[in-house]
């Protein structure tokens, strides 16, 4: 085989490699979240639901992240004996401060995503977007892009292994998609306000 | 396999070829795409939790009850709570991001801190005071009627030759003059709910003059009859329209008020007034054309003195401005003739909003009634867009070495004259209120609650008086003492926000009132008086010249609603307004 068409290969492949494996992790910041946090705890010991913490407001509006006040209804004092625990109810509780969770899906300023038609009309379960976050046992980093700023989990690669799709997810596909199945039909300013 | 050029060419484009299949570069592309939609300075959607709350709209006198729907407590919308909105009031949120807002305080167009215009007015004064100077500290207010006014009014007794300016009326011109001729300081206020036949002479009373509620409920019930030269959507909405000459207001006025004289049809209060006998003869002086068949004026007349209770309101025009002293004077006599002053239906008293006595300041002055060259430091108080003022009535009345500062929304008004010009807390940034609109016969207390933080640089006037005078006055320190004036006194009755019975003053404790006026509340006062007999006919005076009024020096506009450029323009160009009904869409010229 000609040398060239080796060499050319050669560079070929790497750069197919670099670029499905390493680039896209340097598009992205990883930052760490104000506090370590299990969901696990608190569904699996707790034996809590998604909408104890996760809740609609009287005017059916999804709720989001908890606030400190909810938080404090059971943390007041610490509940629990790890440092994550001290620490929340020391630096945040018992000092009335927020804190500043990372939100991994957080949508960009131009897409309108109601909670209520899905949840509570749709019949929806949280995982089927969420994914298995509920059941995780710590808070992964955030992952943004350093250059548009949204998380990787609405906007990018598939975080999957190999950037392989995982199941759910809250990129614009995964919603044209679970709708395109459900033989929803939508335009463009349905969701992009 | 040796390195040379042709191999690191050949490996890079491999290389290059490479990266097409892969995410990278459609990734830089759409990323960099999103970068230039997401720039630091724009806009953010606010987020948190939708609330909603009562407040009022303080952006005009009609101090419309609105509902502000906040996102994390940034409101994002107004909507009418109950009563028509116009879209200033629909658009009262933008006022804080319009983009002419002021938001860093500036010195010969330069930005400089707040405080240095503070230190520039006090070396001004103490400069006066130094050379015993006759020359006045004045503040020119732009928005009059508020708390605010009157402490300014007050805080300008503490300082030496204190002044306190207020500009040339547009709206609520008529019922100024027609207060003039009243005994006492009774101020009249149009009962438009009540009229049955109203002769507007320029003025735009069913687009967009006084309470656009009020009047909009009114308009079904009373005839109105429109004077004015064009034919403005004021005259298309009217029920007949008079196309007079441009300039013949004060003829047209006039001729009416010699008729009802001349068939006996004027009311008895006004053959009673000790100047009707000189009226009669300045009358006779007066004839002037206004383009109307001398029946069509004779109709009117009689129209007028049969369909009772008739008034004549004589504002002014939003594109010309104030008419003149004549005019008014002359719409103020009209209306005793018609026997429509000092009672239901006409221009009726008004209860003044309760003030705590130590309140008592400067008298209130008009910019023409001052000497010229005699204002040595000028604070223009302009916390609203919408005021124009011709500079040269103000700049000729300024010392030659005058220091001229603002408190200002932004540097595109009057306030662009200033030397200094700090930014001024905006609606929905500082707690305000807004003085009774022209057509309400009840003394009102509303106020605007603070929604938002101001710009880090903004003061507002009166805590800028404040300093000067060495005192602590804030204006939701003001508006607390007034609301417990207003429960001090007893009178009136407060409706909370929501409610449709209101309580009376003396069932609340002073603290739950204030808080009930913070959540939307509405303090009301009327009392019925059984009538006032006017005084006078004429102000002292005043003449009847039928003369077209020059056009210099005229003060433009209407009221301050220019809030959003959007809606602004939307209701300028468009049908958005609100029309009484099919019948009244084509007035009649004659």
């Amino acid at each position: 085989m000609d040398r060239g068409v080796l060499v050319f290969g050669a560079g070929f492949a790497l750069a197919v490699a670099a670029g499905w494996l390493i680039l896209p992790g340097v598009f992205y910041a990883k930052v760490e979240q104000p506090l370590a946090f299990s969901h696990e705890a608190h569904t699996q010991t707790g034996g809590m639901a998604c909408e104890d913490c996760h809740g609609f407001r009287d005017d059916g509006s999804f709720a989001g992240i908890p606030t400190l006040e909810q938080c404090a209804s059971c943390h007041a004092e610490a509940v629990g004996t790890t440092e994550s625990e001290r620490k929340f109810v020391e630096e945040y509780v018992k000092l009335g401060r927020e804190p500043q969770w990372l939100v991994y899906s957080r949508q960009p300023d131009n897409a309108w995503f109601p909670h209520a038609p899905h949840v509570k009309a749709a019949g929806l379960p949280c995982e089927s977007c969420h994914g298995d976050h509920g059941q995780s046992n710590s808070l992964r980093p955030l992952e943004v892009n350093r250059i548009s700023g949204y998380s990787r989990d609405v906007m990018g690669r598939p975080s999957g292994p190999l950037g392989l799709r995982r199941a759910g997810g809250m990129r614009m596909d995964d919603c044209v998609r679970c709708h395109a199945g459900a033989d929803l039909r939508h335009s463009c300013l349905d969701c992009h306000k | 396999m040796g390195s040379s050029r042709r191999r690191l060419l050949q490996l890079a484009g491999g290389a290059g070829a490479g990266l097409i299949f892969t995410p990278a570069p459609w990734r830089l592309l759409g990323d960099s795409a999103i970068w230039t939609q997401n720039w630091s300075w724009l806009p953010k959607t606010p987020r948190g939790a939708l609330t909603s709350r009562a407040t009022h709209c303080t952006l005009c006198p009609a101090g419309c009850a609105v509902c502000a729907r906040s996102v994390g407590g940034i409101p994002t919308g107004l909507w009418p709570a109950g009563e028509p909105l116009c879209p200033a009031g629909f658009a009262g949120h933008h006022l804080a991001w319009h983009p002419q807002r002021l938001r860093e305080a500036r010195h010969d167009g330069s930005p400089d801190a707040a405080a240095n215009e503070v230190e520039a007015l006090r070396g001004r004064l103490e400069a006066i005071r130094a050379r015993r100077s006759r020359e006045c500290f004045a503040v020119l207010d732009l928005a009059p009627g508020r708390t605010a006014s009157l402490i300014h009014r007050r805080l300008l007794a503490r300082i030496d030759n204190g002044a306190y300016l207020e500009p040339p009326a547009i709206e609520g011109a008529t019922a100024r003059a027609v207060s003039a001729l009243l005994p006492g300081n009774v101020r009249a206020a149009l009962d438009l709910q009540r009229t049955k036949t109203l002769l507007s002479v320029g003025t735009p009373v069913a687009d967009g003059w006084g309470s656009p509620a009020r009047v909009t409920r009114a308009l079904r019930r009373f005839r109105l009859v429109h004077a004015e030269a064009q034919q403005s959507r004021a005259a298309d909405i009217a029920d007949e329209w008079l196309r007079i000459h441009p300039g013949s207001e004060t003829a047209l006025l006039a001729g009416i008020a010699g008729i009802l004289i001349e068939e006996g049809l004027e009311s008895p209060s006004a053959r009673r007034c000790p100047d009707y006998g000189e009226f009669r003869a300045a009358l006779r002086r007066a004839r002037g054309e206004t383009g109307l068949a001398p029946d069509r004026l004779r109709q009117l007349a009689r129209t007028l003195a049969r369909e009772q209770p008739a008034a004549v309101v004589a504002d002014g025009d939003p594109a010309n401005g104030p008419y003149a002293p004549e005019t008014q004077a002359a719409a103020a006599a009209l209306n005793v003739l018609l026997g429509a002053v000092g009672v239901p239906g006409g221009f009726a008293p008004r209860m003044e909003v309760p003030a705590p006595n130590e309140w008592a300041g400067v008298p209130v002055s008009a910019i023409e009634s001052l000497e010229d060259g005699s204002i040595g430091a000028l604070l223009i108080d302009e916390p609203l867009p919408g005021c124009s003022l011709p500079w040269t009535l103000v700049e000729r009345k300024l010392a030659k070495d005058a220091l001229v500062a603002a408190c200002a929304w932004s540097a595109v008004g009057v306030s662009r004259r200033a030397e200094w010009i700090v930014p001024a807390p905006v609606f929905l940034e500082t707690l305000q209120d807004t003085p009774p609109a022209p057509d309400a016969v009840e003394a009102s207390f509303r106020i605007s609650d603070a929604f938002l933080p101001p710009p880090p640089d903004a003061i507002d006037a009166v805590t800028l008086l404040a300093r000067l005078a060495g005192e602590e006055m804030a204006p939701a320190k003001a508006l607390e003492e007034r609301a417990a004036a207003i429960h001090a006194s007893g009178n009136g009755a407060l409706t909370k926000a929501g409610d449709a019975e209101a309580l009376p003053v003396t069932a609340l404790d002073s603290a739950e009132f204030w808080q009930s006026l913070k959540d939307g509340g509405e303090w009301r006062w009327s009392k019925e008086t059984g009538g006032v007999e006017p005084a006078r006919l004429f102000p002292p005076g005043a003449g009847l010249s039928v003369e077209p009024v020059r056009a210099a020096e005229r003060v433009s506009g209407w009221r301050p609603a220019g809030v959003s450029p959007l809606l602004a323009k939307l209701w300028q160009e468009s049908e958005l307004k609100e029309r009484p009904g099919a019948p009244r869409a084509g007035g009649s010229a004659s």
